[in-house]
């Protein structure tokens, strides 16, 4: 089958079955959330309850709509599946017009129920026969930030200024939960987090990773793909495609559910030394697809990616002002073998000295200064042009403890200026670790683009997945 | 014994089809009755082992003698081999006793391929030899592998530096290794009928020794009668 996603991520105009004035609904959600986004065409909510939806035009079914539209979105719960999708045949007859269905309800197959795999069945035979993809069921929908659509029931609460800013962050997730949750949190970091497409797909009924691989892997706007994948029947066919993809951009994944299901009661070793959850971490070695352990390490490391310019070579140095956090990287580097300290130039060492207090640490060890608590913003910044200026180094982890006699806001400011004019150069990785105390300064950072830590263990975890793939990408040309 | 087993191949019968691959095995003969013993010119130290399609797993079943140093050894093991046998399934039929040239140098790792149902076509290699349940020290590809990714999977192996040769050890024949992992790759997409087949253990043996396959194990396809 060919890929044609278009109606999900560029439609004309969208319907809602099952739109609700109640505002804990899903239904309302949707449409409140497609309003903020500035979805440019028209919202068509369907329930033969309403006259008004939100100040909107209710219709009491979809044959009645009176304008082409792409995009179908189903709330209500399953048992109207085939109600539902006989309006969908009978406007298919007379308009044609209906391309995509994101059906956002539970209550099928996922349930294990006979009932729920016949409203599936129902779902998936009709839409098939009438050449219309779907995605769902049992998923939060779809949010392009380029197209500005979102078809999600969540409330981040992020202020409609924030809303369709587009970044190159693609994301799909097999779980509702795990996408949501992750959408809210994104929206709670410093700067909001900007997805490019963030995609729910539930059940897969029709639409699935693969296809949406294909879709992101084309599509320019995108420069990293995240994914969430509990499991795919065949799952070679599934790594061939996201290692096919890697080879053009970034593509990390957070793979949960290790069962021993697909290890076999074979007569021999190979079965039981093995659990398949080995097998995936080879095989997404094997085609250089970047495997993450947690939420927090898929939180950190997509959004490395999507910020930072790959380093050129593994040399990383730590550029600390408090001792402690400084060690903590230091110790959290030598986990990585992918990482190695910098051995920088000479007269980088000396240029430091120069300008930084006595008792300051320049390279002791190699690839680590320690700056002290008394250093002035000024040092911070002088401390990071030297380093950007040497080639020996090609990451830096910059840490800050910021202490109450800093001028934080004007560490923020001028390390804003500092990434915009050179951020490109090489990853700076800055840690700010004060909470609340620091929470405006890393706002100000992240408005250049790059991303703040909150801990220099997450900074140095995220860079050694950056460096593995910059050495993939070594490898596989 | 059951259904399980029905589709297991022989070792001799694997053997044939890792020689017809240019697999290198340990040099071996099939011994039907211990008078043939006479035209046997294997160089001692020998391993006798039963064939019996019955008796897959040979150490199980005590059916396997290893360091036989001459022709008395060798009588003696026969006799327990053909007891042993008789003791562990006295239905199995017996195809005879294959003598072998024992190996004793070089590092033991495991070599196979599997058809899985989630994956495909499945290449795996790991550390041989008797810690081999403790260690688990396997790495697994999907096929096809050239020789530059059979190389990664052996660099990824956490016993790697035991094959590079550790504190004044002769490294050894790494370079086959891949090879020999590249021929399997080839072996297994040529034959869809064997599901599963393992080479364990294969010894690497020092300098540009090669490699060297002692026991075999396939699992086939099973034919509907």
């Amino acid at each position: 089958m060919t890929t044609n996603l278009a109606g999900f991520f560029n439609p004309n105009n969208i319907a809602i079955i099952g739109a609700s004035n109640d505002p804990v609904k899903p239904g309302n959600t949707i449409i409140n959330n497609l309003i903020k986004i500035g979805f440019p065409g028209q919202i068509f909510p369907v329930n033969p309850r309403e006259e008004k939806v939100m100040n909107l035009k209710c219709f009491p079914s979809l044959e009645v709509i009176p304008q082409p539209t792409d995009l179908v979105v189903i709330i209500t719960p399953a048992p109207a599946i085939a109600e539902i999708m006989a309006q969908i045949r009978h406007r298919m007859q007379k308009w044609g017009d209906i391309k995509a269905i994101v059906c956002a309800a539970a209550g099928f197959a996922e349930t294990g129920s006979q009932e729920g795999h016949r409203y599936q069945t129902i779902l998936k035979e009709t839409a098939r026969e009438l050449g219309i993809r779907v995605m769902g069921p049992n998923c939060i929908g779809i949010i392009d930030n380029v197209s500005k659509v979102d078809t999600t029931f969540v409330e981040t609460l992020m202020p409609p200024s924030a809303r369709g800013q587009t970044g190159g962050l693609s994301f799909i997730s097999q779980s509702g939960a795990v996408a949501a949750s992750l959408l809210m949190w994104g929206a709670s970091q410093p700067v909001p987090l900007r997805f490019n497409k963030f995609i729910s797909i539930g059940n897969m009924v029709d639409v699935d990773f693969i296809d949406l691989l294909d879709y992101l892997e084309a599509d320019d706007q995108t420069k990293v793909i995240a994914m969430y994948l509990e499991g795919y029947p065949r799952a070679d066919h599934l790594i061939r495609t996201m290692g096919r993809v890697a080879k053009r951009k970034p593509v990390l994944v957070l793979k949960v559910g290790a069962s021993q299901a697909g290890a076999e009661a074979a007569g021999s070793h190979t079965g039981s030394l093995a659990g398949e959850d080995t097998i995936f971490s080879d095989l997404f070695r094997q085609f250089g697809i970047i495997r993450v352990e947690s939420m927090e390490e898929l939180m950190d490391t997509m959004q490395a990616f999507a910020a930072f310019p790959l380093p050129q070579n593994n040399k990383t140095f730590i550029l600390t002002q408090a001792g402690g956090p400084g060690i903590i990287a230091t110790d959290m580097l030598a986990t990585i073998p992918q990482l190695q300290m910098a051995h920088i130039k000479a007269e980088t060492k000396a240029k430091m000295k120069s300008f930084l207090l006595p008792f300051a640490n320049v390279c002791l060890p190699e690839g680590f200064a320690d700056i002290t608590a008394s250093a002035s913003v000024s040092d911070h910044l002088s401390s990071l042009e030297a380093l950007m200026d040497d080639p020996e180094v090609q990451a830096i982890i910059f840490i800050t403890v910021v202490p109450t006699f800093l001028p934080r806001q004007e560490l923020g400011e001028q390390l804003s200026s500092f990434l915009k004019l050179r951020g490109r150069e090489k990853p700076v990785l800055p840690v700010i670790m004060a909470g609340n105390w620091v929470l405006e300064v890393r706002r100000t950072i992240e408005e250049s683009g790059y991303i703040t830590f909150p801990t220099p263990e997450r900074a140095v975890r995220a860079l050694g997945h950056m460096v593995t793939y910059a050495g993939y990408k070594k490898v596989g040309g | 014994m059951n259904k399980l087993t029905e589709g297991f191949l022989s070792e001799v019968q694997a053997y044939q089809i890792l020689e017809q691959a240019n697999i290198p095995i340990a040099p071996y003969r099939i011994i039907k009755d211990l008078g043939e013993l006479e035209e046997v010119d294997l160089e001692y130290p020998l391993v006798l082992k039963i064939i019996s399609p019955d008796i897959i797993h040979k150490t199980d079943a005590g059916c396997i003698r290893t360091n036989l140093r001459n022709r008395k050894e060798v009588e003696l093991a026969w006799e327990e081999i053909l007891r042993n046998a008789q003791v562990f399934n006295p239905q199995a039929r017996l195809e005879g006793i294959l003598a072998q040239v024992m190996i004793s140098k070089g590092h033991q790792v495991i070599v196979s391929f599997r058809r899985d149902p989630q994956f495909g076509l499945l290449l795996m290699v790991g550390m041989g030899g008797i810690f081999v349940e403790i260690i688990k020290d396997t790495v697994w590809r999907l096929a096809p592998i050239d020789k530059d990714e059979a190389l990664d999977m052996i660099k990824q192996l956490k016993t790697y530096p035991l094959l590079e040769g550790v504190r004044g050890q002769e490294k050894m024949d790494i370079q086959a290794l891949a090879e020999l992992l590249v021929k399997v790759n080839c072996l297994a997409e040529k034959s869809p009928d064997i599901l599963e087949m393992e080479m364990n253990p294969v010894f690497v043996l020092p300098g540009k020794g090669g490699t060297v396959t002692v026991d075999a194990l396939a699992r086939i396809r099973e034919v509907e009668d």
